[in-house]
């Protein structure tokens, strides 16, 4: 997967927790973690390396509202749809 | 139509139909005999029929969150919690539908119902730690501590004219006792309720909103119908007994969608 657009990444990731989360938490717990990782979000590519920090990070905290069982299909979901729209 | 959409609706027609004879009967068409009869049996099932899904939502939910989730024992305290609230309702439900006798006050249904409360409070609390396990922003323990400050204060200020009369109205200790714990209480319970209002409205959109939404909602209102409760026995104002029943009701209903959603989270 090459490196993607960090504003599209988390737009990916806001719009698959929001069903979860509701899109206010989803977008603010995604700025909150960016900042705290030290992922630059404006005019910036993602590594691999920030992506898996990040998803581990919302998938601690999905861990409290839907175990770990479904919190880790949900992150295997934000995956695979990241991988979809680096492949189009 | 996903399956938590359905599962709003089906709670909202299900809480709609058993309030219906109480509200009938609020709007002056009690019905008559076949009226009573009707609330008897719908007012008293229904609750217990909620309880009873509430309880079975929070074992099912500590069933499925990991040994070492912080939410585990949230939901196994809720699932004590609701298991003995749903003792106490069947209780009634003996004495009321299968005794055919009106319910004593005091029996053995309060000593369930204040049973309760102790666990409810503890998940609660569990409930407020766990969410500052998620590392999401959820606001800072000052604001935490400002809304149980001032919540508290609120509850005073409501609560001590509203139980003032209640204490003034000559009764046996014991009656007089539970209907001043009952909304004491419930007060106390309105304190990590208001906060967790706090944190989880910031979550509104989501399911997860929904589940603490419902159960927030229940637990507000059975403080609203204790208080009425007291508050309308000590007044003698029978005529607003169907406000309390409706207000029980949709309590038990919004406890059990909030269980039953988490449950739902998990599969």
């Amino acid at each position: 997967m090459g490196l993607a657009k960090t504003k599209d990444a988390l737009d990916t990731i806001v719009r698959m927790l929001s069903p979860y989360l509701g899109e206010t938490m989803a977008r603010a717990a995604a700025l909150a973690h960016c900042q705290k990782l030290g992922i630059v979000v404006e005019n910036a590519e993602i590594t691999r390396e920030q992506l898996d920090a990040l998803l581990r990070r919302f998938a601690q905290g999905m861990n409290i509202f839907v175990g770990r069982e479904k919190a880790a299909i949900v992150v295997g979901e934000i995956q695979a749809a990241m991988a979809a729209s680096a492949a189009s | 139509m996903s399956r938590h959409r359905r599962t709003d609706a089906a709670f909202f027609v299900a809480a709609l139909a058993a309030v219906a004879p109480f509200a009938l009967q609020l709007a002056g068409r009690p019905g008559g005999p076949a009226g009573d009869e009707v609330r008897l049996y719908v007012g008293n099932l229904s609750k217990l029929l909620f309880v009873a899904l509430a309880s079975l939502g929070a074992i099912g939910s500590a069933s499925r969150f990991e040994a070492d989730n912080p939410m585990r024992g949230t939901w196994r305290m809720m699932a004590a919690g609701l298991l003995t609230f749903t003792a106490g309702q069947a209780a009634l439900v003996v004495y009321q539908v299968v005794l055919r006798l009106p319910s004593p006050f005091p029996s053995v249904a309060d000593a369930f119902f204040v049973g309760s409360y102790p666990f409810f409070l503890a998940a609660l609390v569990r409930a407020i730690r766990a969410y500052g396990e998620t590392g999401y922003p959820i606001g800072t323990a000052r604001e935490r501590v400002g809304t149980a400050a001032a919540t508290a204060a609120i509850a005073v200020l409501v609560g001590y004219p509203a139980l003032k009369p209640v204490v003034a109205t000559p009764a046996p200790p014991l009656e007089l006792f539970l209907n001043v714990a009952y909304p004491v209480l419930d007060l106390a319970v309105l304190v990590p309720v208001a906060i967790l209002l706090r944190i989880a409205i910031r979550f509104r959109g989501g399911e997860v909103w929904k589940v603490w939404a419902g159960l927030l909602t229940g637990f507000l209102l059975m403080c609203v119908g204790d208080i009425l409760f007291a508050y309308f026995t000590a007044m003698e104002r029978e005529s607003l007994d169907p406000l309390i029943h409706i207000t029980y009701i949709l309590s038990y209903a919004a406890l059990a969608r909030g269980a039953v959603g988490q449950y739902q989270l998990l599969r």
